[in-house]
């Protein structure tokens, strides 16, 4: 699955990556190649926000595909944020009470500005 | 307690030589002298005694009285305090001596006298009856010596009663004289030289006996009395040894009495259990009714437990039509017999209360309340002077009406679980239970029914129970089995809260009593489907697009607009995820034989079977998710479970059969 991944400069100076996920579904028939996407682009502290926004459809191996990623990226010291959530993949979510385990935002500035970044008010959703 | 061993002139004798010897390091030591005195007996001077000395004095033998005086210059100062160290140095190492002498005097007796109590315990336990193994206990011990007599007292109503043996005359404690304080103190005793007033002739304990004995009889750390042994002769003395095989044998008479008191009380337990065993089982006649059949629109399951096989709660359905079925659940304060008893009364009552009004109504189905009222009325009374009170709900589902009605008095209130609106709440009563005020009067609730809700009766047995850090197990647990579980049907709902009741408590026995009865709101399923679908796909991930898009059309052919949102995503990640379960588990591994799917469409839900050959799929083997992120995987069941309005799985030949059925949702108007 080919990843739109934007670079953008925080206030501090720092990077952080934005990934748009294609398509508008995120299934068994593709969460594998989600995974191993966004993994191949995993540096050390990466700051991640994934942007939702195309996706009309999670399934729990699409949310468990997620949760690794999560995982992986705290693993090496960096942090991901979710944003642009439509209501049924957010409905998903929060009936497996993800929304506890992930930062959500609305939109993708307001995940910014909790990194730090543009301006923005950033409240968690 | 022993009396004084007598001592002969040749024995003091001997221990004044010993003594000698001992300190005969001392002598022509100026101005130290010692003397053995004993009672009975002329002082022995051991070194000359010092003129105008000063003395102190140092036991040698408690029991015999016998002392040392040690006599020493005065004002020798220090020395005269190593002298005293010196002696009492010398008494103790005596002492040790004479201690070990007499322990290995016992064992070497204790050989002989513990093969004897071998042989006699072998044979006692032969007997049924502890009544012949008393005696015959009692038997064998007398054999040991010629001359003996015994016999074993019980205590009964505050006298002491001859079970075996050689006695038959009932005793008074103070009959014992000075044995009583040690018997009742738990030890053995023996007396040597009896006083003449206890030897008779005469009422006696023990006529013309010279020695007694005794040794007291235990049950639970308390003495119920004694074995006692008596001697006519003047030979053998009771030493210590012959106390020890006293307290053997005495405790082997304890050990008897106990087990034969075991007995009995087993006895009377397993007959208790029996009658405990009936009172159970006309219990789950009597109080516990069974859901009717015949039920279009109603999945109930029931479930009840006593905490002692009987008690208070008592629970029954009345079925009106087809379509409306009432449901009472009780619980009396209390548990026991008595409780079960007044369940019985009052649910008595109850029917009575139906029949009559029943009656009058000429074919309208009387209200709760009035039927609460009526059976109220007729219980109040003799609750109160009783002192009981009962909390009752009595409701009325009628799905003809769309009505839920009910009188909940001081009872747990009702669990509905909405799949529609997925909300839960509780709903209750105000009324108080019957027996706490002798002017009855009760209110009726009403509440929309409407399909896919889950309503559960429970009695506080089911919240209460607890965890073994003491915690309740609690509504919000209860509600969450709901939500969890109530697709899968009454019967699964029910035995999934028991099971959670159970790994909560970490499966003790019940505290409280356990009443649960689910009723699920069917969806209408004899509703003739508006359109039927059928497809078949590949058994290939690629797959699941093409479902979802069949699934979507066929959902929008729900009259009325379609499933609407909510209940088009619940359908397409329900049936994804049944979809990806059927590849997981295909007969041919991945991409196995084709998937049939079927959709019927009704008028205000949409059923969906999948047919699919593979392993058999047990979908309540499947753990529970883990929701703090720990795990990537395992919410696939869950999921299906809280999108679903109903599910059902069964086996067909080598064939998963998977229906699911979600309504409506967002359309219908509360």
């Amino acid at each position: 699955m080919p990843l739109t991944i934007e670079t953008l400069k925080t206030d501090q100076g720092g990077d952080i990556s934005l990934v748009v996920v294609p398509g508008k579904a995120l299934d068994a028939s593709n969460s594998k190649d989600f995974k191993t996407s966004l993994a191949s682009s995993l540096t050390p502290g990466a700051k991640i926000i994934l942007d939702l926004g195309n996706l009309d459809f999670v399934d729990s191996s699409g949310l468990g595909a997620m949760v690794s990623s999560l995982r992986q990226v705290c693993g090496v010291g960096g942090d991901l944020k979710l944003c642009a959530l439509k209501k049924p993949v957010r409905a998903l979510i929060e009936l497996v009470r993800m929304h506890k385990v992930f930062e959500i935002f609305n939109t993708r500035e307001e995940a910014l500005a909790a990194f730090g970044g543009a301006p923005a008010s950033a409240n968690p959703a | 307690m022993s009396d004084t061993v007598p001592i002969s002139q040749a024995d003091f004798n001997r221990q004044a030589e010993a003594l000698r010897r001992e300190f005969s390091d001392l002598r022509g030591m100026a101005g130290v002298g010692i003397e053995f005195r004993m009672p009975g007996f002329e002082p022995r001077v051991l070194l000359p005694v010092p003129p105008e000395s000063t003395s102190a004095q140092f036991p040698v033998d408690e029991k015999q009285g016998s002392e040392l005086i040690l006599h020493h210059a005065p004002g020798s100062g220090d020395f005269s305090t190593v002298l005293e160290l010196a002696v009492r140095g010398v008494l103790g190492r005596l002492e040790v001596e004479r201690r070990e002498e007499v322990l290995l005097e016992e064992l070497g007796s204790n050989w002989e006298s513990l093969d004897a109590i071998y042989e006699i315990s072998a044979d006692v336990l032969r007997y049924a009856d502890v009544e012949t193994s008393l005696e015959r206990l009692i038997a064998r011990f007398i054999s040991l010596q010629d001359g003996l007599h015994a016999a074993i007292f019980l205590t009964r109503n505050g006298r002491l009663k001859p079970l075996a043996g050689h006695a038959s005359e009932i005793l008074d404690w103070q009959d014992l004289g000075r044995m009583e304080k040690a018997i009742r103190e738990a030890r053995a005793v023996s007396v040597n030289h009896l006083p003449p007033e206890m030897t008779g002739p005469g009422p006696v304990p023990w006529p013309n006996a010279v020695r007694v004995a005794a040794a007291p009889v235990t049950a639970r750390l308390k003495v119920i009395g004694f074995l006692a042994v008596w001697r006519d002769d003047e030979r053998f003395q009771f030493d210590a040894p012959f106390l020890r095989l006293l307290e053997a044998i005495t405790h082997q008479a304890s050990m008897l009495l106990e087990s034969d008191r075991l007995k009995r009380s087993m006895r009377e337990n397993e007959r208790w259990a029996q009658e405990l065993e009936i009172a159970s089982s006309i219990q789950q006649s009597l109080l516990f009714g069974h859901p009717p059949s015949g039920l279009d629109r109603f999945d109930i399951c029931c479930f009840s437990a006593a905490s002692q096989r009987v008690d208070g709660d008592f629970h029954d359905f009345l079925k009106h039509s087809n379509v409306c079925v009432d449901v009472l659940v009780a619980d009396v304060m209390g548990k026991g017999i008595a409780a079960a008893l007044i369940g019985a009364a009052t649910k008595n009552q109850f029917l009575r209360a139906i029949a009559s009004l029943a009656l009058r109504s000429k074919g309208t189905a009387p209200s709760p309340a009035a039927i609460v009222d009526r059976a109220a009325r007729r219980v109040v009374d003799q609750l109160i002077q009783l002192d009981r009170f009962v909390t009752l709900c009595y409701a009325r589902f009628d799905v003809g009406r769309g009505l839920l009605e009910f009188v909940d008095c001081g009872h747990t209130g009702i669990l509905l679980y909405r799949k529609r609106t997925d909300d839960t709440i509780f709903l209750r009563g105000e009324d108080l239970p019957i027996g706490v005020i002798p002017e009855f009067t009760c209110s009726q609730v009403s509440h929309r029914i409407l399909p896919g809700d889950t309503y559960l009766l429970f009695s506080d047995g089911v919240t209460e129970a607890r965890s073994p850090d003491g915690d309740f197990f609690g509504e919000e647990r209860l509600t969450e089995c709901v939500r969890n579980w109530s697709s899968l049907g009454a019967a699964i709902l029910v035995d999934q809260i028991r099971r959670a009741a159970a790994i909560f408590g970490d499966n003790p026995p019940q505290a409280d009593d356990f009443t649960c009865i689910a009723i699920t709101i069917r969806l209408d399923h004899l509703d003739e489907p508006v359109v039927v679908r059928e497809a078949e796909f590949l058994c290939q991930l690629e797959e699941l697009e093409h479902m979802r898009a069949w699934m979507a059309a066929a959902a929008l052919e729900v009259p009325n607009g379609g499933l609407g949102d909510v209940g088009l995503g619940q359908l397409e990640l329900a049936c994804t995820e049944l979809f990806v379960n059927c590849i997981a588990h295909g007969s041919t591994g991945i991409c196995g034989g084709p998937i049939h799917m079927t959709a019927r469409v009704h008028r205000e839900h949409l059923t969906v079977e999948l047919r699919h050959d593979g392993i058999p799929f047990d979908p309540l083997s499947v753990p529970p998710p883990a929701f703090d992120g720990s795990r990537d995987s395992g919410f696939g069941t869950y999921i299906v479970f809280h999108c679903a309005d109903e599910l059902s799985y069964r086996r067909e030949g080598g064939t998963n059969v998977i229906s699911i059925s979600i309504m409506r949702k967002g359309h219908a108007q509360e």
